[in-house]
């Protein structure tokens, strides 16, 4: 019994010291963040780069996930909805599946497997390596250096990524409708605007920003949990991954429940 | 130094300058869609419930959306406040005399406010006034007036159900009409009253009274017309059953003399050879004698002797071959 109870008291203070440390960590990342906007920018060429990787690279899956999941989620509405009298609703099924819903959540799972596995492991490397501790001999904050330009590169990439995927999306729906129920381009514009809000548009934004965050600081935090070992870095990098898709599942969850309260 | 690192900024502006495009562009279209620029005007109506009612319902005419509902509301005399806007293409479209119907899906989905404008000689309705709903008691009137042109938009049940208070209404007119037609009639047939209605009526209490007799009457008639109709769809006549026994009794008996004279007959078809073959012995027996009293009378001893016979004709052939 006292083993037990000595066993759950030293977990409790592992999960809370990590806890602890998480949250010191992304105090630290948002301050160095609100620094990074108004002073220099040492790092830009480190954001770049990261936007290059994450956003650029991972453009052509987002195409194609979209455009065939927008084929799909028309040739179901328009086979499926007619049969109650509602084909009408096919587009408002199109917004919520495409806008509110899949584009965010796909586009932050797909950055999460590419980027979050590859910023866990670079950092993880880099510790390994000393590299951090060489930058803070040289009196080089790794945080406002590695961690804020992956913080927002990851952000504004799942964010335009989140455009490109609901743009190829609705194309690829267009795509399907064109041939098959014989929707002029017009007519598809105007029923997809006539259901499309701003709401949607600035409630996917809000979501895809949101995942960015979440990728970026679990994978760099995960990334900088690495000690000593080289072994220590692939299963920080499978940690860091398991850890964001929970969380975008669970915080996803939340956004959809806010924005219909 | 590979291309998309050495043009790393390039790329990057690129792929971020087009997105911002896609998205300018994205609400610029819904915009244009949605008319987020157009003057709108405001127009408000009173239902009694807010079943059905939500900010953002359509609000059509013929079919094409010309608004939306603003927002909806709870007033201090307990009536629901709509306050809707119609945009500035349509203003024209709002008339005196218009009315607002709302029609709902029975799924829950779809549905909105349908104007069904005021007659085509109507002056257009200023914003900030009254449509009147459907229901109320003045858009009620105004159907009833012919001051609206309706157009049928919705299903058929919605139609019945949009149609039931004027029936209703229609209904109860007609029921204090016959209330009232009653109560005249009823004091007019009151005992201290005269004039001819009142005599008729009386006289028609006095004729309901012998009619009701009459009635009686042809009651207990049909009461005993039942047994002999019941008797009558038997399907053997009264004849037959009075009759019945003796004559089954008669028929019996005559099957039975059939039967003896059948017997008879058979016995007399069977004994048939015999009895002629006694006849023909009787017969040449009768000849021998004929023939020994002729021979005797012709006796040569005593008179001529005996003469030959000639065989006669049968007047009967017999079933066998006379050889056999």
């Amino acid at each position: 019994m006292t083993v037990l109870l000595e066993r759950l008291g030293a977990r409790t203070r592992r999960v809370a010291g990590s806890f602890v440390y998480a949250a010191g960590f992304a105090i630290e990342v948002a301050r160095q963040l609100v620094l990074f906007f108004f002073g220099k920018r040492p790092a830009l060429r480190v954001l770049t780069l990261q936007i290059l990787f994450t956003g650029v690279e991972a453009l052509a899956v987002i195409a194609v996930l979209s455009l065939s999941l927008g084929a799909v989620v028309i040739i179901q509405g328009l086979s499926l909805l007619p049969q109650f009298g509602q084909a009408a609703l096919t587009y408002t099924v199109l917004v919520v599946v495409i806008t509110r819903e899949l584009g965010p959540i796909l586009t932050g799972f797909i950055v999460a497997a590419r980027s979050g596995t590859a910023i866990a492991t670079e950092l993880g490397t880099m510790v390994v390596n000393r590299e951090i501790e060489a930058y803070i001999a040289t009196g080089v904050n790794p945080i406002a250096y590695l961690v804020v330009p992956r913080l927002i590169g990851v952000t504004v990439s799942v964010m335009l990524l989140n455009v490109y995927f609901n743009v190829f999306g609705l194309a690829g729906a267009f795509f399907v409708s064109r041939p098959t129920a014989g929707v002029a381009l017009w007519e598809y514009v105007t029923q997809l605007g006539a259901v499309l809000q701003v709401r949607d548009l600035l409630g996917s934004a809000l979501k895809s920003a949101v995942f960015g965050v979440i990728i970026a600081l679990v994978s760099c935090h995960h990334g900088l949990l690495v000690e000593q070992s080289s072994t220590e870095i692939p299963q920080q990098a499978i940690r860091a991954v398991s850890r964001c898709f929970v969380l975008l599942i669970v915080v996803n969850a939340g956004l959809t429940l806010v924005y219909y309260l | 130094m590979r291309f998309r690192i050495r043009f790393s900024n390039q790329i990057v502006g690129l792929f971020v300058v087009t997105a911002l495009i896609l998205v300018v562009a994205f609400i610029v279209a819904l915009g244009i869609n949605q008319r987020w620029f157009e003057q709108k005007h405001e127009y408000y109506t009173e239902f009694a419930t807010a079943r059905g009612l939500t900010p953002g319902l359509a609000v059509s005419f013929r079919g094409f959306q010309i608004g939306q509902v603003r927002s909806v509301a709870l007033t201090e005399d307990d009536t629901v406040r709509v306050t809707l806007t119609v945009s500035d293409r349509h203003i024209d479209r709002i008339t005196e005399h218009s009315v607002l119907q709302l029609q709902t899906n029975p799924l829950g989905i779809g549905g909105g406010l349908v104007l069904h404008r005021g007659r085509a000689d109507a002056d257009p309705l200023p914003p900030e006034s009254l449509i009147p709903a459907w229901g109320s008691a003045r858009g009620l009137a105004l159907r009833q007036e012919g001051l609206v042109e309706v157009v049928a938009e919705g299903d058929i049940i919605n139609e019945l159900l949009d149609e039931l208070p004027v029936i209703l209404a229609n209904v109860n007119r007609a029921a204090a009409s016959g209330t009232d037609l009653l109560e005249q009639l009823r004091q007019m047939a009151a005992a201290d009253a005269a004039g001819p209605v009142p005599d008729f009526i009386r006289n028609a209490d006095q004729m309901t009274v012998e009619l009701r007799s009459l009635l009686e009457l042809a009651s207990s008639l049909a009461e005993n017309l039942r047994p002999l109709t019941e008797e009558l769809r038997q399907p053997e006549g009264a004849v037959v059953r009075l009759v019945g026994p003796e004559l089954d009794e008669a028929l019996e008996k005559i099957n039975r003399t059939l039967e003896h004279i059948e017997a008879l007959s058979g016995f007399a078809a069977g004994s048939t050879p015999q009895i002629r073959a006694l006849l023909y012995e009787s017969r040449d027996a009768l000849e021998t004698g004929h023939e020994v009293l002729h021979g005797i009378r012709n006796n040569p001893l005593i008179r001529g002797g005996i003469q030959p016979r000639e065989a006669p004709a049968p007047g009967f052939e017999g079933y066998r071959p006379e050889e056999f």
